[in-house]
């Protein structure tokens, strides 16, 4: 038998060309990125090879100099991350609470109008686009230093991500659930309430979960620019060069960030689990 | 007897499309079991929906329990829904929440927002669920999420949260289309049973023409969107109902 006629030959054949060439807009993709990237080592960025190498030797030392971490300053430290965890806690319950009403509004099958609709995605994507970094400078600004600044940023920033992933959810929600709770006389409220959002309330709970991750690790940020917690205390400790000091810092926001995703992961898995949430 | 339902020259359809109801007269009197068979697109679920103003009348006249249905509030629509009990194809219930849970969903219509949640219905009512549900023979697994369940026992769910609402009328809409031989016996077994024991009025749409004449006081065959026969079940021949799906007489 020839190779030609191989009985696998024709389904061979079928599978088309091993390479493709790139579409127009890939090739283009590629070219910017590419361009993008060398504008980055020359005159933009203008990231020195040299600088890089340099700053691992540095890392190096400060590596050195911090070890062992200095425990002095434990209980301020303690402090300052129960301040953060807080900051955290609260923000991200702010931010739940806050986009639960948005992605009612905004998802398409529960809006009580499409314009509606329209203007709530667009508030959602704003609220997502915007660093919680930034969110924390503006709230700085406006409501002063502290933690009340750094709680506001992540409520922001929460709101956007929860809200976004909550009206999909909703939308996902299938609509004889919604016409067989028509059907039994229930109101708008009643259908939402009732049967949608318990619906849905497993799925809300894991993405809360991820969101109170992610708020955890910004409330540490959020203290570099003023926003309270251990960040203030971090970024004291760098600029007055206590790096023993700092690794300690280091290693108990380690533990925190750590311990929150353990603890989230569990619910989520509990959650995923059952596919209820106690009601 | 009164007639509970009443339509007449009822046209009635989906957005811009074509009336999938042509001028339906319909009357249906309290207490009676009716079979609305017919070939798909024949107008049967359209029907069903068009009497509790899920799908809105073109033309024509519609009156279910003293409701004139066209015209009507969104508040009395409400209303008139919360006492016509509708079981679905589909079955329509919320598969994550507990068959307890989407049982007491019947009661929506009337308690208000203490109704949404299980942990807050009030006690009669979830007495009442339960008794809904022992009636459908599913009592001991009220606590049961309902996705567990099999189509049979959810479709049984399904009628419970329709005698939730306490109805005076029951509509079902092919509840036995997506059901087991088995299963589908049960189930409208049990339908006929609630129809006798409460004298429910119930109007249910069947493409098994053997349950049609078993288990319906009287069965009525819609064709292109109108009643094309109306008789007792026990009058109805065979023949005669095939020629609504198309077969030669």
């Amino acid at each position: 038998m020839s190779v030609s006629e191989a009985p696998g030959a024709r389904v061979t054949a079928g599978a088309g060309p091993r390479w493709r060439r790139p579409s127009l807009s890939t090739f283009l993709l590629l070219t910017l990125a590419l361009a993008l990237a060398a504008h980055g080592f020359t005159d933009g960025a203008a990231v020195s090879p040299l600088s890089l190498v340099d700053g691992l030797s540095r890392t190096i030392e400060f590596v050195a100099d911090a070890f062992p971490p200095d425990l002095g300053r434990l209980g301020p430290v303690a402090e300052a991350m129960l301040v953060t965890l807080e900051m955290a806690l609260i923000g991200t319950c702010l931010g739940v609470v806050a986009s639960v009403p948005l992605a009612v509004l905004g998802a398409r099958n529960t809006t009580p109008h499409p314009l509606v609709h329209g203007v709530t995605r667009a508030a959602i994507a704003f609220l997502r686009s915007v660093p919680d970094l930034v969110w924390g400078i503006v709230f700085v600004v406006t409501v002063g230093l502290g933690p009340e600044a750094g709680v506001l940023a992540i409520a922001a920033d929460t709101a956007g991500f929860c809200g976004r992933f909550f009206a999909d959810r909703i939308e996902d929600v299938e609509p004889e659930v919604i016409e067989g709770l028509t059907a039994t006389g229930a109101t708008r409220g009643g259908v939402l309430a009732g049967g949608v959002l318990p619906s849905v309330l497993p799925s809300f709970v894991g993405t809360s979960m991820f969101a109170l991750e992610s708020a955890t690790r910004s409330s540490v940020v959020l203290g570099v620019v003023g926003a309270g917690g251990i960040g203030v205390e971090l970024t004291t400790s760098m600029q007055l060069l206590r790096y023993d000091e700092a690794l300690t810092i280091i290693l108990a926001i380690f533990v925190v960030v750590l311990g929150v995703e353990r603890v989230a992961a569990r619910i989520r898995r509990k959650v995923g689990a059952s596919g209820e949430v106690g009601f | 007897m009164s007639a509970i339902v009443r339509t007449s020259g009822l046209l009635a359809g989906f957005g811009s499309g074509p009336p999938v109801l042509a001028g339906v007269d319909l009357e249906v009197r309290a207490g009676e079991v009716v079979a609305l068979v017919g070939a798909n697109g024949a107008g049967k679920s359209t029907l069903l929906r068009a009497l509790i103003g899920m799908v809105p009348a073109r033309s024509g006249e519609v009156v279910v329990d003293g409701v004139r249905v066209p015209g009507a509030s969104r508040g009395e629509l409400r209303a008139l829904r919360s006492r016509v009990g509708f079981a679905f194809q589909r079955f329509c219930l919320a598969g994550r929440l507990s068959v307890l849970h989407n049982t007491l969903h019947g009661a929506l219509g009337r308690s208000g927002p203490r109704g949404w949640w299980p942990a807050l219905a009030a006690e009669a009512e979830r007495e009442w669920a339960l008794a809904c549900l022992d009636r459908v023979g599913l009592a001991h697994l009220a606590q049961r999420r309902l996705s567990t369940l099999s189509g049979g026992q959810q479709q049984r769910v399904a009628l419970a949260r329709a005698l939730m609402q306490r109805p005076r009328l029951l509509l079902a809409d092919e509840p036995v289309a997506s059901l087991d031989p088995a299963a589908a016996t049960n189930v409208m077994g049990i339908l006929r049973d609630i129809a006798v024991d409460e004298r429910l009025t119930v109007i249910v749409a069947l493409h098994q023409l053997d349950y049609a004449r078993q288990f319906a006081d009287r069965i009525v065959g819609l064709s292109g969107g109108r009643v094309a026969l109306d008789e007792p079940a026990w009058e109805c021949a065979e023949p005669r109902l095939q020629l609504l799906y198309g077969a030669p007489a």
